[in-house]
């Protein structure tokens, strides 16, 4: 009776689980409500996204990690660290979020005393850049003069923390100028000097007496504030009798410019003055009561634009690609154990959980798709994901034709390694960020680029069976030829899915090219990488027919197919040349390597002869004879 | 593997008469171009070419890396200050009054968002340079308070007998400032010298080479 | 007879597939890492619009084919598939699918082919207000010489820079005039005289402000080489002129012959229409609050005196101008969003493949749908004996 119940009640105990993690946050009942202040939308890189994501994404290029974490192992929460940053500076100075990893770099910023004294010597304070500021913009501007492709990794690192910094200063100045003792007072002063200042400046233009003291005062204001425009990055105020998106948005210099020309104070600087005095005061329920009043006065004004920033608010704590890749980890222990022993009960627990975690995977692609409005692929992170996805369809329906547990395993696999590699290309800032005008197209980011992700899907499945093909086949005792001819097909039947998505998807590109640059091919590296794959497949496809390799000889060939298919899907993007380089990636290389020379090595166990399966003692003729007829 | 081999060859020269890209010489006629400038440079009525008449020397500022050279600017220059500051000076130079002062001023006061002036406006605006014995003004426009791109011009134009020089400064308000004494000594230090047109293209069957000169 | 047989059957091997397969695959590769280097342009040209790839041998000018190129392993993989069909393709209904998927396949080789030779891509740049019937060449140069004498039209004679070799001589066909080439820098830069290293430094004057020295040529994707050359021009003959024109100058120079007006330059390349398109209005926007470009769009005039045209039209990203077997594209923008260019395309074989994907498609999805049918049939079998 407990061994049927056991594996549901495991599935429902992780199914619980999950469902507390995805639940909406709930913010500490007596402290201030970084929760909703997290759900307020502003306008960042051409989005409209909630402060929460302006938290991560610019945590993620301070350091690795994308966290702040004063006490090891206890992050404080992204958006806690933002309101710091934008109401309380002088605190954030503090906070240690920049990460050097390079060795050089970390000299001449006096790393070497450091590794002795702390803990996490590597990251940097704001307030330890100070002497250094003049330095690294100098340094920065040299490194800047060389050719991308040939920067070395000091120059590289050095331009990435120079940005880092420059960030972080705009951040400083998103809500109010930096160091202002008390904005609320200062907006007031403001508002009072705008009227006689402009009084002033007219009589003096005039040639008439003026008041000198308003003359200077107001030009006093709008230095500041033109100072403080040139801080542009969070467009934090909506202006909603701007006539179109252009406009909708405006820097908190540009807003309080603007008090020049209309002669008030925008309401929506006026709220987040309240927030920041609220703050600073340490009035928990001010600052809640300021949140709530400053989301009913959105609601009324521009209330299109809110129901995007929630939801990314939400998907951005739920996290449902990090489950998901727990669930797979699950998958993978249980479908290898159902080898091992309970095959039948630990095969159906690792395909509940698989179908949970597919759930899960399905729901964050379609929620990411909802919140950029386009097809799921468009960036290279976003590409991983749906590599996954697709690699993971397809064993689903690989597991329920034959229902050996390798379907099982290779989603799990598949599926962990994308949302892991996904992971890692998150640090490269904003994931859900605007496309490009070339990219400006629904209709074929919906049908080439999701077709040739699926081509990779396939390869790299096709390529993992050949993987499992490879380390099976050393326990020979277990290594039937049925199991052998089974894997086979599979690899079989993959490489033709692989070859119509790879040449559908190839061409759909083609295509797409012709209709907007005036040419079907360009031999452009990531159209040729395309190519190899196709190429590649045909290969393997016109070996089987011709006899020249069988089971193994596919296998092997599939797993060289995942060294190309690697290649074609980020060695292109290390090249940095044609109409496909959409970023730079430094460690990735390292991996990548790593990978191609992780295959080679499998490809070369492939080779070897292995002991064969026969008997260990001679068979007599009789028993040989009643085998053969069995 | 022969056989392969000895189809490769035909398939080669196949190949051949289809052959690549050829190019040859050719004439061909086309219909006028719309422009009237080339056909009154044609007829001899207007200097040609973007080399100007006279030559000019001047002393660059120590602070100031020369740029390469464009077909617009027979001068290029770049000043850069602390906190990444950075001000860009053109020299240009055009036959005749180049389409008259005013129009060129209001042109670069268009540049920094302030609206045109009447003439008067902009005289009242000049200060008077001197470059040897050759008369010029210089100006200084600013962007004004509600610019979100703040920016400023110096402006100095020299007029010579047949050509008009544009020396202009851009860069933000705080560094330009820095470089006003720089600019104004630089425009000072022009020397033109008394060199006749570069070709009389009415004259007939003379051959012009432009290493005469 | 029996000669073109024994050429056949080897002709036709799965064999000969493979190698094909696999040697193209070598070139891609290779060429890819090779555009680092030398650009996407010359790849193309070393890699794939050529019968082999050298390795020149060093302290020589000879090179030793070392690979076959594109043109020998594309012509072979056609040979190829041509003669499997012929050779072994016994017609049955169950091998349509691979008849059509390859029949897709020799189509595009073929169109491939046509367009490697046939394809002549140009640019248009237009400044907002400007009319141009030409468009001009992103990597070729010419001299050009025009007589301007008629009061209607001009008479241009255009030299390819290929044809600029130092101590060469260029007889104009159809004319007196004999252009002969003083020297040619491929690449040069522009610089003032007073910056040469010394008086005797080779140069080349191009003004009283400016003179050329040569610089290597460049292969950077988005540089292009700066042509200069010093030339001749003989009359019946009689030298008419010399000149140092530059591609970086291009301000024709103005001369007489014979008390006809001439203009000589050394400019982009370039093809002339018989219509004019004029940008009216240069759009760029971007996402708010960025630099991120949105879309860009050319609002264009396009006046055809022969066929009667004169209407406005809009070019942008993806919805380019048809218009007289030309093809136009936004392609970018220049001089702070007031400026278009356009990418110019004619290819003869633009529909091409378009028609062998469609086959393609269709052969593959025949191909493998029997497949998975038989298959699903196949398990159903099984699954139905097993229970």
């Amino acid at each position: 009776m407990i061994k049927k119940a056991a594996p549901w009640i495991f599935v429902l105990l992780v199914a619980g689980w999950l469902a507390s993690k995805m639940m909406p946050e709930k913010p500490a009942p007596q402290g201030f409500n970084f929760v909703e202040f997290g759900k307020l939308p502003v306008l960042v890189g051409g989005r409209v996204m909630p402060m929460d994501s302006v938290a991560r994404i610019s945590l993620s290029l301070m350091n690795h990690h994308g966290a702040y974490e004063p006490v090891p192992h206890k992050p404080v929460p992204p958006v806690a660290w933002l309101v710091n940053v934008m109401m309380r500076p002088e605190e954030a100075d503090q906070a240690r979020v920049f990460e050097i990893v390079n060795p050089e770099l970390l000299d001449l910023l006096g790393g070497s005393d450091r590794q002795d004294k702390l803990f996490a010597f590597n990251l940097f304070s704001f307030n330890e850049f100070k002497p250094f500021l003049s330095e690294i913009e100098k340094q920065a501007q040299a490194a800047e003069q060389t050719d991308a492709q040939t920067r070395n990794a000091f120059q590289r690192e050095i331009i990435k923390l120079r940005n880092a910094l420059l960030l972080y200063l705009r951040l400083k100045n998103s809500l109010q100028p930096e160091g202002s003792p008390d904005f609320k007072e200062e907006i007031d002063a403001f508002a009072q000097a705008v009227p006689t200042g402009m009084q002033a400046i007219q009589d003096r233009d005039a040639g008439k007496p003026f008041d000198q003291a308003a003359f200077e005062r107001i030009l006093q204001f709008t230095q500041r504030y033109q100072n403080l425009a040139q801080a542009r990055y969070v467009y934090a105020f909506p202006d909603p009798a701007a006539p179109d998106a252009t406009g909708r948005w405006q820097h908190v210099g540009e807003a309080l410019l603007g008090t020049i020309r209309t002669r008030r104070v925008e309401p929506a600087v006026g709220f987040y003055a309240t927030l920041i005095s609220a703050y600073r005061q340490g009035d928990a329920a001010g600052f809640n009561a300021a949140v709530s009043n400053y989301q009913n006065y959105l609601r009324r004004t521009v209330p299109g634009e809110l129901n995007r920033p929630d939801l990314e608010a939400w998907f951005n704590h739920a996290a449902p690609f990090l489950q998901a890749m727990v669930l797979y980890v699950l998958v993978f222990i249980c479908a290898v154990l159902s080898w091992l022993f309970w095959p039948r009960t630990l095969a159906r627990v690792a395909g509940w959980l698989l179908l949970l975690a597919f759930v899960l995977h399905t729901g964050g692609l379609i929620t990411r798709m909802y919140l950029q409005g386009r097809p799921p692929v468009t960036n290279l992170y976003s590409s991983a994901i749906f590599v996954g996805w697709g690699a993971v369809l397809l064993c689903l329906f690989l597991e329920r034709i034959y229902r050996n547990g390798i379907g099982n395993v290779c989603a799990a696999t598949a599926g962990f390694v994308t949302l892991l590699i996904a992971y890692n290309l998150q640090l490269d800032g904003d994931t859900l960020e605007m496309l490009r005008a070339v990219l400006d197209t629904n209709v074929w980011l919906a049908t080439h680029v999701v077709v040739v992700a699926l081509g990779y899907s396939s390869t790299f499945l096709a390529g993992l069976l050949g993987v499992i093909y490879v380390i099976r086949r050393l326990f020979v005792r277990s290594f039937t030829p049925e199991l052998s001819r089974s894997l086979g097909r599979m690899i079989y039947g993959i490489v033709c899915f692989a070859t119509l998505f790879s040449l559908v998807g190839t061409i759909l590109g083609g295509i797409w090219a012709d209709q907007s640059w005036g040419r079907f091919w360009g031999w452009d590296p990531k159209e040729n990488g395309a190519l190899l794959i196709v190429l590649w497949n045909a290969i393997i496809l016109h070996a089987r027919w011709g006899g020249y390799v069988k089971e193994r000889g596919i296998a092997l060939m599939a797993v060289f197919g995942n060294i190309i298919t690697s290649l074609s899907w980020f060695g292109t993007n290390m090249l940095g040349v044609g109409l496909h380089s959409y970023g730079f990636m430094d460690q990735a290389f390292n991996v990548l390597i790593g990978f191609i020379a992780g295959q080679l090595v499998l490809i070369g166990i492939g080779l070897l002869p292995v002991a064969s399966r026969g008997p260990k003692r001679p068979v007599a003729p009789l028993e040989q004879a009643g085998q053969l007829t069995k | 593997m022969r056989a392969p081999l000895r189809r490769a060859g035909l398939v080669l020269s196949l190949m051949s008469v289809a052959g690549c890209e050829r190019r040859t010489v050719q004439v061909y006629d086309v219909p006028k171009p719309p422009s009237s400038q080339t056909e009154l440079m044609a007829a001899g009525l207007v200097a040609p070419g973007p080399a100007p008449a006279a030559a000019v020397k001047w002393t660059t500022p120590a602070n100031w890396q020369e740029q390469p050279l464009s077909e617009m600017r027979q001068g290029s220059f770049r000043a850069s200050g602390p906190d990444g500051a950075n001000a860009d000076i053109s020299v240009v130079s055009f036959p005749g009054t180049a389409g008259g002062l005013a129009s060129n001023l209001n042109r670069w006061r268009g540049q920094v968002e302030l609206p045109p002036a009447s003439d008067e406006e902009l005289r009242q605006a000049t200060q008077p340079v001197q470059a040897g014995p050759v008369e010029g003004i210089l100006v200084d426009y600013a962007s004004p308070p509600q610019s979100a791109k703040p920016s400023r011009i110096l402006g100095a134009v020299l007029e010579t007998p047949d050509r008009t020089w544009f020396v202009k400064m851009t860069g933000p308000p705080a560094f330009v400032e820095t470089q006003k004494e720089t600019f104004a000594q630089f425009v000072q230090s022009f020397q033109f010298s008394q060199v006749s047109s570069e070709g009389e293209p009415g004259a007939p069957g003379r051959p012009k080479s432009s290493n005469d000169q | 007879m029996i000669r073109i047989k024994t050429l056949f059957r080897p002709l036709a091997s799965l064999k000969l597939t493979i190698i094909c397969l696999a040697c193209a695959m070598v070139l891609v590769f290779v060429g890819t890492l090779d555009q680092v280097h030398i650009g996407i342009y010359e790849a193309q040209n070393r890699y794939f619009k050529s019968f082999a790839l050298f390795l020149p041998i060093p302290g020589t000018r000879f090179a030793v084919p070392w690979f076959p190129g594109g043109y020998v392993v594309g012509g072979v993989l056609l040979l190829n598939l041509i003669a499997a069909h012929l050779a072994r393709f016994k017609f049955s209904w169950k091998k349509l699918g691979i008849v059509v998927l390859h029949a897709g396949l020799i189509l595009m080789l073929v169109g491939q082919l046509i367009t490697s030779i046939f394809q002549v891509e140009s640019q248009m740049r237009l400044d907002e207000g400007e009319r141009k019937n030409f468009s001009e060449s992103p990597y070729f140069d010419e001299l050009a010489i025009t007589d301007k004498s008629q009061p209607d039209r001009d008479r241009i004679i255009s030299i390819p820079d290929s044809d600029l070799r130092k101590g060469r001589t260029i007889q104009v066909p159809g004319t007196d005039f004999k252009v002969v080439v003083n020297d040619f820098y491929p690449n040069s830069a522009l610089v003032n005289p007073g910056r040469l290293p010394s008086p005797a430094y080779p140069h080349l004057k191009l003004g009283p402000m400016a003179v050329a020295v040569q610089i290597p040529k460049t292969y950077k994707q988005d540089e292009r080489n700066v042509a200069t050359a010093a030339v001749t021009l003989l009359d019946k003959d009689q030298p008419a002129g010399s000149w140092s024109v530059s591609s970086g100058f291009p301000q024709p120079v103005n001369f007489q012959v014979g008390g006809k007006p001439f203009q000589i330059a050394l400019q982009p390349q370039r093809y002339y229409q018989p219509f004019s398109l004029q940008l009216l209005k240069f759009r760029h926007d971007r996402y708010a609050g960025t630099d991120i470009a949105k879309n860009f769009s050319s609002q264009v005039r396009l006046v055809d005196p022969a066929r009667k045209e004169d209407r406005e039209l809009s070019i942008y990203m993806n919805h380019p101008l048809r218009y007289a077997g030309l093809t136009f594209y936004q392609a970018g923008y220049d001089n702070n969003d007031r400026t278009t260019i356009l990418q110019v395309v004619q290819n003869p074989g633009r529909l091409v493949p378009y028609i062998s994907c469609g086959l393609l498609v269709a052969g593959l999805l025949l191909q493998f749908g029997m497949h998975l049918f038989r298959f699903a049939r196949k398990m159903q079998g099984a699954s139905a004996s097993a229970s």
